[in-house]
């Protein structure tokens, strides 16, 4: 694991770097000093207005791509010599999703820190503010950043590097335009409350589980012809 | 250890890649393929491998039947094609991170496999630099260093120098010796008639002699 991480501190670092950057101009871009609002705009989950709102979510998920798609393609690239020490490839793909499932959590917890400690240095007050509802928006944040992983791997599986990232771009881009009107159907954590959020939840989920018995499924058929 | 290979015929988008080969090895031997390029070597040796699927036909490993009673052949250890390497770890990371899946081998050994090699394993130096024959060195280590008991080989002295052709000749004799299964592929005749006790030559897919 040490090993696997080694490249990921440097990512995280940067990826540290540009999530406060982005937070900055969400404050900024939004007039508000509430961090709860800027968490949610982080992962689209408020109506993105303007075109620089939108693209912060696309930056966001080139982000999360960038730090998935080394350890991806290695698993990949090198099914045959992983399945034979593993003794499966479900072996393989469950070990997959261990590190991908581990890098998302802590993506989003560094997008948590860093939405903190901005609001900490713009003197926001933390007076009011329901720590329960951060920790609401970073999970279902971590949700998000799931089902994303798992097309992603799904497309590295069917397509080349260079597709599945214009495919994840297109698919956030859409979302962007269109997460608001979807309602409950979003994966994006919108403000929901009670029987909506409920819903919604069990929607991502859903989808999470589907994807990810889709993704295995094509990972496993891959080179078994 | 005893592999046997029954009536196997691997068709793919309607081509026939292997047609009912049957072939039967056995430890302590060294065996040989020949043929040329997009003769099917390869896909018998990922067949015997266990990382294909036969559209007929069986592989029988010790009287265990590949696919159905084991998913791979045991303690077995494989160059097919080329193994990819996480490019900003270095050697011996890499191998260091392969051997930790089973963690049977010691780091001494990994150690001592590469200096076999003419490898440092102590060089910072990451594998996106390392050269094609460096890469393949790490390859034939990989399958080597956990001391398996079958050995599948595709063109393991390609892009290698002469001292670690003479290095890889050596231990595989060793490992004959020490009643391993070996199986190997090669461009080079000589490989395979210095080093093979069976030679088979390959042509469109089925064995020819």
């Amino acid at each position: 694991m040490k090993i696997v991480t080694k490249n990921i501190k440097v990512k995280m670092i940067l990826a540290l770097i540009v999530l406060t950057i982005m937070i900055i101009s969400l404050y900024k871009l939004n007039h508000q000093h509430n961090v709860l609002t800027v968490l949610r705009g982080l992962y689209g989950g408020v109506q993105l207005r303007t075109i620089s709102e939108k693209m912060g979510l696309v930056l966001f998920i080139v982000l999360l791509q960038s730090l998935n798609v080394d350890f991806i393609l290695y698993c990949l690239n090198n099914t045959d010599y992983l399945s034979i020490r593993f003794d499966s490839k479900e072996s393989v793909v469950r070990y997959l999703y261990k590190k991908i499932l581990y890098l998302n959590f802590m993506f989003v917890c560094l997008s948590g820190i860093s939405a903190l400690f901005v609001s900490y240095l713009s003197n926001s007050s933390f007076v009011g503010i329901d720590f329960i509802e951060i920790i609401e928006i970073i999970l279902r944040g971590f949700l998000t950043c799931l089902i994303i992983s798992n097309l992603q791997i799904y497309f590295l599986i069917i397509t080349t590097e260079a597709n599945t990232f214009f495919l994840l771009i297109i698919l956030t881009i859409v979302l962007s335009f269109s997460s608001h009107n979807i309602y409950i159907f979003s994966i994006l954590p919108k403000p929901l409350r009670g029987i909506d959020l409920f819903l919604n939840l069990l929607v991502c989920i859903a989808l999470l589980v589907l994807f990810s018995i889709y993704t295995k499924t094509a990972f496993i058929k891959k080179e078994l012809y | 250890m005893n592999i046997e290979v029954r009536n196997f015929t691997k068709i793919i988008r309607k081509g026939t890649v292997l047609e009912d080969i049957n072939l039967d090895f056995e430890s302590g031997y060294i065996y040989g393929l020949t043929g040329q390029n997009g003769s099917g070597k390869t896909m018998l040796l990922r067949a015997i491998a266990g990382l294909i699927r036969p559209t007929s036909g069986e592989v029988i490993v010790d009287g265990l039947m590949l696919h159905k009673d084991i998913s791979f052949p045991p303690n077995m250890g494989i160059l097919i094609e080329k193994p990819t390497f996480m490019n900003y770890l270095t050697g011996y990371e890499n191998l260091k991170f392969l051997a930790e899946i089973r963690n049977i081998v010691s780091y001494e050994k990994i150690e001592k496999y590469m200096q076999m090699f003419g490898l440092d394993p102590h060089s910072k130096k990451p594998v996106k630099k390392y050269s094609l024959g460096m890469k393949q060195k790490l390859g034939i280590i990989q399958a080597i260093m956990e001391d398996q008991q079958i050995l599948i080989l595709d063109e393991a002295f390609n892009a290698l120098d002469e001292s670690s052709v003479s290095t890889l000749r050596k231990l595989l004799q060793q490992y004959k010796n020490e009643g391993k299964l070996i199986i190997l592929t090669s461009h080079n005749k000589e490989d395979i008639e210095v080093m093979c006790d069976y030679n088979y030559h390959i042509s469109n897919g089925k064995i020819l002699s």
